[in-house]
């Protein structure tokens, strides 16, 4: 099968996962005291009267799978409709927020890659010195360290103790709007997020170098007089890539989860934090429309994810 | 060098505690999660703890003191009895939620490993579109729909925990139903109940017990944050996590570190033993590595 096939094939097979995808939605919104349906046509001036009227139109006597259908085409539409607290259309205020979210997040992993891969690399080139123990003491506290306990200790110690950072936002009050001031609002958050990756990724980089440290092209590439440097990056780390960027595939949910509750303790302005305002209002639209939001997102990451290995490794057989 | 001495029938299970007591940080966890244990079950009873009625006599929100080791919250509650009863509520939360996931993944896994077809499509198709939910938002969701509280929390956690220990499974199934010995058990006439039970289950036995571990760990990571961000479990009950959701705010944050440390080092310290745990476990079971 060639690449093409393999393309096409493996996008049609995310299409039952979409689907799967807004039935549990669907499903979990029945939970909720309104059905999904009046919760995406939910109107806060509505009159009770108006109420009635709208839930006959919307069919809500239907057997259930129809009011599914009529729901999911909507969503199709990119109708998530109407936000209980604010009275904005969903979609708009998901997409207002998701800037700040992906740069926290794309940050966020910028940080645990330019942390975690030579700290990895280090471990696994010389196992059992003393560089290997410190980084895999980091690697095992980091990663059973709850993000927002991470939060907390570096605030205390970072914007308490020492005023070095801003403890929330993305600005400051002056009104000024600076690119300066915005990094200087993103690295504690962005630090915070990335300390569990970080930890993890070490763990996997050193796994994974030091099963290929030991294969043959890595001999004949020293035995051909290369110094260490171009050895590990461009022999060892090359065939160590797979792992690691299945690892990075598998990060994406852990990286959204971890970024509602680090959204939440600095007060960035992102989906995350949006997501717990929504469900202290018990804002069911939004909370909703997050959810399908972020699981589609997830699930366009792990396809990229897929379809990036072949680039990777054109070893790879596709059948 | 060849004096070959007899094996006996049990030395794989000696082999293994005699591997796992070898684990030094394993040993050492093992010792601090049984203090922990004990600590949550023991102290409450012997030092008559109280984490709900409020003491007039001291200062609300006091610093510590001989009676109030930790001192007190802004409502006056010993927040020492706090500590350790929410100790109790989030290892339960934690051990308990796991041992749910366990119970739903493993039947489905060996369903769709061992019965294939239809089953198989079904679950694990199920399983990829759980797993493409950020644990944490579902479970969220999930617990503000049906009302915050203990029990919604672990079940939450459990339920939702399942897809791990199905893939996890699934594959074992998978690569055990197709070796030798499961083929001559069929071909003596076994049936599906007894290859299950006799040959297929106990080869699972290793990863499943290292998989609830870390199972474990990562339900009290997520227990602990909802109870944070105040959608877990709810006051006056205590847990470690919902000590923390006063440290939100920064008067507390920064004039009274001895609320806010010890529930916070309490969960990094057990998250870290239970991890070495399951370390110490996957290699003592791990038969190809040599000591």
């Amino acid at each position: 099968m060639n690449r093409y096939r393999y393309i096409i094939k493996r996008l049609l097979t995310s299409i039952p996962t979409f689907i799967g995808i807004t039935i549990l939605v669907y499903v979990v919104a029945s939970l909720a005291p309104s059905s999904p349906l009046e919760i995406l046509f939910n109107d806060p001036m509505a009159t009770q009267a108006e109420m009635e009227e709208m839930s006959k139109s919307l069919g809500l006597d239907q057997p259930v799978i129809v009011q599914y259908v009529r729901w999911l085409w909507q969503l199709l539409q990119g109708n998530l409709g109407t936000s209980i607290r604010t009275n904005g259309d969903v979609l708009s205020m998901i997409l207002g927020r998701i800037g700040p979210t992906l740069v926290l997040t794309g940050v966020a992993m910028l940080l645990t890659a330019l942390i975690g891969l030579p700290l990895g690399i280090m471990s696994a080139y010389k196992p059992y010195s003393r560089w290997d123990y410190i980084s895999s003491a980091f690697s095992f506290i980091g990663s059973a360290m709850p993000n927002f306990f991470a939060a907390l200790v570096l605030i205390y110690l970072l914007c308490v103790k020492v005023r070095l950072f801003p403890t929330s936002g993305m600005y400051d009050s002056s009104g000024e709007k600076t690119v300066l001031m915005f990094i200087h609002h993103l690295i504690l958050p962005a630090v915070v997020l990335a300390i569990q990756q970080i930890g993890s990724l070490i763990r996997q980089c050193r796994g994974s170098m030091l099963e290929v440290l030991q294969d043959d092209y890595v001999r004949t590439a020293r035995a051909k007089g290369l110094t260490e440097m171009p050895v590990l990056i461009f022999h060892a780390l090359r065939n160590a890539w797979i792992p690691l960027v299945t690892w990075f595939g598998m990060q994406i949910p852990f990286l959204i989860g971890g970024a509602v509750v680090t959204e939440q303790i600095f007060g960035w302005p992102g989906l995350g934090s949006l997501m717990v305002q929504s469900i202290n209002a018990r804002d069911y639209p939004v909370i909703m429309g997050i959810t399908v939001f972020i699981a589609v997102a997830v699930l366009i990451g792990n396809l990229i994810v897929d379809l990036v290995y072949g680039l990777l490794d054109p070893r790879i057989r596709y059948d | 060098m060849n004096t070959q001495k007899e094996i006996p029938a049990n030395s794989y299970m000696k082999d293994v505690c005699r591997r796992f007591c070898a684990h030094k940080p394993a040993m050492i966890s093992l010792v601090v999660l049984v203090l922990e244990i004990l600590a949550v079950i023991l102290l409450p009873v012997m030092l008559q703890l109280d984490p709900y009625t409020i003491d007039y006599e001291t200062m609300f929100g006091s610093a510590p003191s001989a009676i109030h080791i930790l001192g007190t919250d802004d409502v006056g509650r010993d927040i020492f009895a706090r500590f350790i009863y929410g100790g109790r509520v989030s290892l339960s939360v934690g051990i308990l939620s796991a041992i749910i996931s366990l119970a739903i993944g493993v039947p489905l896994g060996i369903l769709a490993g061992y019965y294939r077809g239809i089953c198989e499509t079904l679950i694990m198709r199920c399983a990829d579109v759980f797993m493409s939910f950020p644990a944490m938002v579902l479970i969220l969701v999930l617990v503000s729909v049906l009302g915050p509280s203990v029990v919604t929390v672990t079940i939450v956690i459990g339920v939702l925990g399942w897809p791990k220990f199905a893939r996890m499974i699934y594959g074992n199934v998978l690569s055990a139903r197709e070796s030798d010995y499961v083929e001559s058990a069929r071909a003596v006439g076994t049936r599906d109940f007894g290859i299950l039970t006799k040959y297929i289950l106990p080869n699972t036995f290793a990863p499943v017990l290292i998989a609830f571990t870390f199972r474990a760990a990562q339900a009290i990571i997520t227990e602990s944050s909802l109870s944070f961000l105040g959608m877990g479990v709810q006051p006056p009950q205590a847990s470690w996590g919902n000590i923390l959701y006063d440290a939100q705010f920064i008067s507390i944050l920064s004039q009274r570190p001895w609320l806010w440390i010890p529930p916070g080092v309490a969960l990094v310290v057990t998250v870290l033993c239970i991890n070495f745990l399951g370390d110490g476990v996957r290699d003592a079971l791990d038969t190809k590595m040599v000591i």
